[in-house]
């Protein structure tokens, strides 16, 4: 499976990314168990949307702010700023000034980060239910008080400028995937990454923060997502309580920057010191939200289960253990993106293989997809595995927040996502076939080759 | 005087009783109940029911880490993990691909991993009788007899190589294997936690089919396995699937204990060269073991120290005040044998040098003053403010089964470990931290681009 760096967040002790992956979905089975799988909505006269899910399995509930703003919402020479202001959220208000905020938060024992994507910006907590008023007082506070201090700023963004040295100038495989999408788009957003160029780092100023903070951070452009052992009512009393007050901000006329028509496959090679050859394939492909066959997105998440969803799919069974040209093949595909996406495959060559060789035979199965119809059978067993792991999925309530917050943030909605597993069951054969022919041609592909160079 | 000897005599009675079949204790995890017993020939099981998703987890895991790849001689660093990596790979009776097709068919997630302690096998399956039922006689089918297949090995162990590679091309792999072997490697002692478990270009072209056929017999027995299980499953189904599963693994013995470390009185410097725009740090000495009665101070004392994040004194010093890091944390690693205190960060080459000075200064601070009273109550409120989240989860609270099982901690382990917390004092922190953490003893590896330091 496909690990794409797709979040960053503020890393309090564990270096951890949370890695998107295939299948975070919701269950039609599902709502047969005990739990309800019911979502509740509420929008506050001043635009703020609140979602609640009940899960009384535990004396637990975690709490989401959403931000409809991430790193496609940026412009050249700034970017990065969706995620420098995602730092600075943690510096204070004139209500709880320096280290107030995280101070508050240790104390009452909450797990609580922060993390940026493409398509939004989010700040949870997770915690002991009782404590959910406090993180609602603080986050209500943090919204529209910022105080955003110039010397904070000048350590902070230094703070940032480490975090992209460490994720990604340092590692030969992330560079790759990073020049994958430079070279895939040329004007979507996607097309920098989300922390930002080393270059604009270099040059941000508080300035650029505080434009950002005071366009998007607004009640009007979050979401509020609250998951747990919580009463539904209390919750809505209770935002309603802190968040009533805040002002809206006009209403965002957000500028779409749709892709040019690609004419042509493109193709890089990335020279740098490595050990290992590695090879990342894009293809664009749509997504839920700018699907225009609504079933396309889902025709293409069975195709990457059918490639990649587990030990016995194609790609595993052909180049890992048939030819033995992999020591590791996968795919990434992600349908509740904002805008048009690309449909990742990922290769490391086996020892003693050349990586012409296995891009030859990654493409190879993609060309046996368009001219011949999965089986039923094998078919069944990826939907069978997406079936059981939207149950799975439930054990967490984190994940079950993730998946409504995405949902709403990149413009899906929630009702669509709790479709999810139901739209899967409907897919056809001859659908995944279409899908595979129509987009997987060469006027929509990028390829991106890391070359390794001799470490000096 | 004769009373006494009854007492002793009910006492050893008891002992006995304890470790024969279906001597049952109960504790409690969170809201759920605990069962612990042996079966009949001698796999430890955890069970943990609950009914509200229809899951069950089963997470088994054996004494048969890479500290073990030095049981046979010569040691053969990788063996554990190849073994362990093969496991779902064929079996009598059936294919590697029937496996797979079976498992993933029934929407069954499974894996395996290995670490220098535990080699772990984890199954995720719906609870509906037919698809466990079906995952379970799939898994003891599994176990039986792997074949460890000649082919198969070959292509896993050119797997491994090329695992070996992207290490190489990782500071941060890089660092920990140099940290290892500086901690574990001395003129005295050669510890098995010194032994890469992963291997080296040489070890896995030594390693052969009989190997692993060997390692799996003598460590992938039912005394040397502990079965932990959460989910939707009534008592009684869970016994007799431990006793069919502890049947296939079979008779054998315990992992003999590991030897004590015996670590250098001085700590060794390594630097190694890296194309990285960054230096990886990382600094530390063994430190103690699971069930160590410092633990608990250490615990509380490395909380304010390193382990929490923004309140802790690292990260203020080295990245909110000095913006040197984008993380910087913390650890004490409690194994079978002495594991870790470890401190790591991250920082451009040119800060390498200032970071080191900073982290040791906050160490040595540290140790000789330890926190404040208000960093103590700061750091309790948030250890035990934050305990429910510790079994929210079906999977978290497998994981702790097969830590406590593993690690023979009593089964109201969190509990215990809650209250011990919260009665540590200022002096105790103290007190363990200069008798456990010595600086001399501290070796610091550095990987990085030395050129672009300020040396």
């Amino acid at each position: 499976m496909f690990q794409s760096n797709f979040f960053y967040t503020t890393a309090r002790n564990s270096l951890s990314v949370l890695f998107l992956v295939l299948f975070i979905q919701q269950s039609a089975q599902a709502q047969a168990t005990k739990n309800s799988d019911a979502v509740s909505e509420k929008t506050l006269a001043n635009g703020l949307k609140i979602l609640v899910k009940e899960d009384n399995r535990a004396p637990v509930v975690v709490s989401q702010i959403w931000y409809k703003v991430g790193s496609s919402y940026e412009s050249s020479g700034t970017t990065g700023v969706s995620h420098a202001l995602e730092h600075m959220m943690f510096k204070g208000t004139s209500k709880y000034p320096g280290d107030s905020f995280n101070k508050i938060v240790s104390r009452n024992g909450a797990e609580d980060n922060a993390f940026t994507s493409r398509d939004y910006t989010a700040y949870y907590q997770k915690m002991e239910k009782s404590r959910l008023e406090t993180s609602f007082d603080l986050e209500a506070d943090r919204m529209r008080n910022l105080l955003l201090p110039k010397e904070d700023f000048l350590k902070e963004i230094m703070v940032v400028q480490e975090e992209r040295r460490w994720r990604t100038e340092d590692k030969p495989q992330s560079l790759l995937y990073e020049q994958l999408y430079v070279t895939a788009f040329d004007n979507s957003g996607y097309h920098h990454p989300i922390i930002g160029w080393m270059e604009d780092l270099k040059k941000m100023t508080i300035d650029d923060l505080k434009q950002w903070y005071q366009t998007y951070y607004s009640p009007n452009n979050a979401i509020l997502v609250v998951v747990g052992d919580v009463k539904t009512d209390e919750v809505f009393a209770l935002a309603e309580k802190y968040f009533a007050a805040i002002k809206p901000f006009p209403n965002l006329t957000v500028k779409l920057r749709p892709e040019r028509k690609q004419r042509s496959s493109k193709r890089i090679n990335l020279l740098v010191p490595a050990k290992s050859p590695y090879i990342n394939i894009g293809f664009k492909v749509p997504v839920i939200n700018t699907a225009k066959e609504s079933w396309e997105p889902y025709a293409l998440e069975l195709m990457a289960g059918i490639l990649d969803g587990g030990d016995s799919t194609r790609f595993n069974q052909e180049l890992v253990k048939g030819q033995q040209l992999a020591a590791s093949a996968g795919t990434g595909y992600w349908s509740n993106s904002r805008l048009e996406n690309l449909f990742l495959i990922d290769g490391t060559p086996a020892e003693g293989k050349n990586i012409q060789e296995l891009e030859k035979a990654l493409l190879a199965e993609i060309k046996k997809l368009q001219q011949q119809p999965v089986s039923m059978d094998e078919l069944e067993r990826v939907k069978n595995q997406i079936v059981a792991s939207a149950v799975f999925e439930k054990d967490s309530i984190f994940y079950q927040a993730m998946k409504i917050g995405q949902a709403e943030a990149s413009g899906v909605g929630w009702q669509t996502e709790a479709q999810y597993v139901e739209r899967i069951r409907q897919i056809t054969p001859e659908q995944i076939q279409m899908v595979a022919q129509k987009y997987f041609v060469p006027n929509n592909m990028t390829v991106a080759v890391l070359d390794p160079q001799k470490q000096s | 005087m004769k009373k006494l000897l009854f007492t002793l005599l009910i006492t050893v009675l008891s002992l006995i009783l304890s470790s024969s079949p279906w001597a049952q204790s109960q504790g409690k995890i969170g809201s759920l109940d605990l069962y612990r017993w042996n079966t009949a020939n001698g796999m430890q099981v955890l069970f943990s029911p609950t009914s509200e998703l229809p899951i069950v987890d089963v997470r088994l895991v054996f004494d048969a880490g890479g500290a073990r790849d030095v049981s046979v001689q010569p040691a053969k660093p990788g063996l554990a993990k190849l073994t362990n990596g093969l496991i779902f790979e064929g079996s009598q009776g059936i294919t590697a691909n029937e496996i797979a097709k079976t498992f993933e068919g029934l929407g069954v997630q499974y894996g395996n991993s290995s670490h220098r302690d535990m080699a772990v096998l984890d199954l995720r399956s719906l609870s509906d009788k037919p698809i466990i039922d079906k995952a379970l006689d799939t898994l003891n089918q599994v176990l039986a007899k792997p074949l460890f297949d000649e082919k198969v090995l070959d292509r896993e162990r050119n797997k491994l190589l090329v695992a070996l590679n992207l290490a190489e091309q990782n500071p941060s792999s890089k660092a920990s294997l140099a940290f290892f072997t500086a901690m574990y490697s001395n003129e005295q002692q050669q510890h098995p936690y010194a032994s890469p478990s992963n291997g080296t270009k040489e070890s896995l072209a030594k390693i052969s089919r009989q190997d692993l056929i060997d390692y799996y017999r003598q460590y992938y027995v039912a005394p040397n396995a502990i079965l932990a299980i959460v989910g939707d499953l009534s008592l009684e189904r869970v016994k007799s699937i431990a006793e069919r599963l502890s049947k296939t693994l079979g008779e054998g013995q315990h992992a003999p204990p590991l030897p004590t470390v015996q670590s250098a009185a001085k700590g060794k410097n390594i630097s190694i060269e890296h194309p990285s725009t960054q230096t990886t740090i990382v600094l530390g000495q063994p430190a103690l073991k699971r069930g160590d009665d410092d633990y608990y101070a250490l615990y509380l004392g490395n909380h304010v120290l390193g382990g929490s994040g923004f309140s802790s004194r690292l990260v203020k010093e080295v990245r909110v005040k000095r913006g040197l890091t984008y993380s910087v944390g913390s650890h004490f690693i409690p194994m079978r044998a002495e594991g870790p205190f470890q401190i790591s960060l991250t920082t451009k080459n040119q800060s390498a040098d200032e970071a080191v000075t900073i982290v040791n200064q906050v160490l040595n601070d540290f140790i000789k003053s330890g926190p404040s009273d208000e960093e103590i109550e700061e750091s309790k409120l948030n250890i035990s403010g934050s305990f429910p989240l510790r079994t929210a989860s079906n999977k978290s609270i497998v994981e702790h089964l097969a830590v406590i099982g593993f690690y023979n901690l009593p089964e109201n382990y969190l509990d215990i470990f809650k209250e011990k917390i919260q009665a540590v004092t200022r002096e105790q922190i103290i007190d363990a931290f200069q008798r456990r953490v010595i600086p001399e003893k501290m070796s610091t590896i550095i990987v990085g681009a030395s050129s672009e330091s300020t040396k």
